[in-house]
């Protein structure tokens, strides 16, 4: 075979393998990287579980009032909260697992899961 | 729509026991490797206890043993302490005794003249340049004040007590030593972003993600040696703008206004205590002087993001440090701190 110049059937078959590599560390590495469920908690009590590729806004209720959260594209935020610091919408948005944000005085955070955390804890 | 079910507060996945709780103003987390749940949840009821009585006892404004004596100091006169914030004084005093005083509990009315000594962020005006001055002038500092056994006094009546910059980090070293006392050796606990880890993770590190102090996302990735402590001073923790200019909450007890040329720093070190003194310390020193100030609190590693966005870096995090920003940032390696 060394020597030999490239079949287009050759190429083809090399391209398919590159394509399938990737998409295999996608899913399987990929997914374990970027979470794909978040944890809602409230109070430092768990509320919910929700899927982080099911695109739209969640109102939590917390100790102040409502909290606003929007989930997009394997991501989430906060985009509202009765908060006065308003630390927790100027986090931005969080997607890998182990990734943490919350609003402290409405009590309520919201943690990235994942089966091999990129993270365990953050600092910050 | 999501249900609003209450479930447990804790969880355990891949060996590792979850359960998080609101503390010391903060969210609090603890993680505990290779422990069944019954046990998990004895082991953080009992620092969820633990930090509840520290924050109750320590707090500068509200009704406790710290402010009690903020009440008595400016007496002037010799009186009696609580038990528990005697530990808590002597240690505090040795470290600003360390920092050269850049690390200063004693402002606490300094704290409370901008706002920072509520929970809720100022509103309105920065305080007159009179009113700093006048503060300043006086000059409080821990070496103002007198221990003798249970009784405490100070000469300086400007001397009020205010461990934010500190509190947090010697209850995160008595949640771990609690934690070690019931067994448990392999463990993190995260006070609202600061943290101290000690063991592993099953057979791996523990992985610490910091996160990026200007933007979203995380700046860089460390993996946890042995017993180590993480803790970031930032300017985008607690501020406020006014006319276009932001004034954070780390306040220079030199100049009396917020410290301005960092962003964040963060400290490495075996003790939490340490930890989050000098994390407020070295950013007080600033880009000039953060390596003496590391160098005299004998910290074992720091990471210091400039304002300018340049990062400043002791040589032994070099091999730990994986930085998650595009592109990798250049840093500019200090001297060895030992």
């Amino acid at each position: 075979m060394l020597g030999q110049k490239l079949t287009t059937g050759d190429r083809l078959l090399l391209a398919l393998a590159v394509i399938s590599l990737g998409a295999l560390y996608a899913v399987y590495w990929g997914q374990s990287v970027y979470g794909n469920q978040a944890a809602i908690a409230i109070g430092g009590k768990h509320w919910s579980s929700i899927d982080l590729y099911q695109d739209r806004t969640i109102d939590v209720e917390g100790k102040l009032g409502i909290s606003q959260l929007e989930v997009k594209d394997g991501k989430i935020r906060f985009i509202s909260s009765p908060c006065d610091t308003k630390q927790c919408i100027h986090q931005g948005w969080i997607h890998q697992s182990g990734e943490i944000v919350a609003c402290v005085p409405n009590t309520i955070s919201v943690r990235i899961l994942g089966p091999d955390p990129r993270f365990d804890t953050m600092n910050f | 729509m999501v249900s609003g079910l209450m479930l447990s507060s804790c969880s355990r996945s891949s060996g590792v026991y979850y359960e998080q709780f609101l503390g010391f103003g903060t969210l609090i987390e603890v993680k505990v490797w290779g422990i069944d749940e019954k046990a998990g949840q004895q082991a953080v009821a009992a620092i969820a206890d633990d930090v509840k009585y520290m924050h109750e006892t320590w707090h500068a404004w509200k009704p406790g043993s710290l402010s009690r004596v903020n009440q008595l100091l400016p007496s002037q006169e010799k009186f009696s302490i609580g038990p528990s914030v005697i530990p808590l004084i002597k240690r505090a005093s040795q470290l600003a005794d360390q920092s050269g005083n850049r690390f200063n509990p004693a402002i606490g009315q300094l704290i409370k003249l901008w706002g920072f000594a509520s929970d809720d962020s100022p509103k309105g005006l920065p305080p007159s340049t009179d009113a700093i001055e006048k503060l300043l002038a006086q000059k409080p500092t821990m070496q103002d004040l007198v221990l003798d056994g249970v009784q405490l006094k100070t000469n300086n009546p400007a001397v009020q007590l205010d461990f934010g910059g500190f509190a947090k980090g010697y209850a995160v070293d008595m949640a771990i030593e609690h934690l070690k006392e019931l067994g448990i050796t392999n463990a993190i606990v995260n006070a609202g972003g600061d943290l101290r880890a000690i063991g592993k993770h099953g057979d791996r590190a523990w992985r610490v993600g910091i996160r990026n102090p200007r933007g979203e996302g995380v700046l860089a990735s460390v993996d946890i040696q042995g017993d180590e402590s993480v803790f970031t001073s930032g300017d985008y923790e607690r501020y406020y703008e006014y006319q276009g200019k932001r004034y954070h909450h780390i306040i220079d007890p030199h100049s009396g206004y917020p410290k301005q040329g960092v962003t964040s720093v963060t400290v490495f070190d075996t003790r939490a205590d340490r930890a989050d003194a000098a994390a407020t310390a070295i950013f007080v020193a600033g880009v000039e002087k953060w390596y003496e100030v590391a160098k005299a609190m004998g910290v074992a590693g720091v990471l210091l993001v400039a304002a300018d966005g340049s990062i400043h870096m002791t040589p032994n995090l070099k091999d730990r440090i994986y930085f998650d920003v595009k592109p990798v940032p250049d840093v500019i390696y200090s001297e060895p701190l030992t």
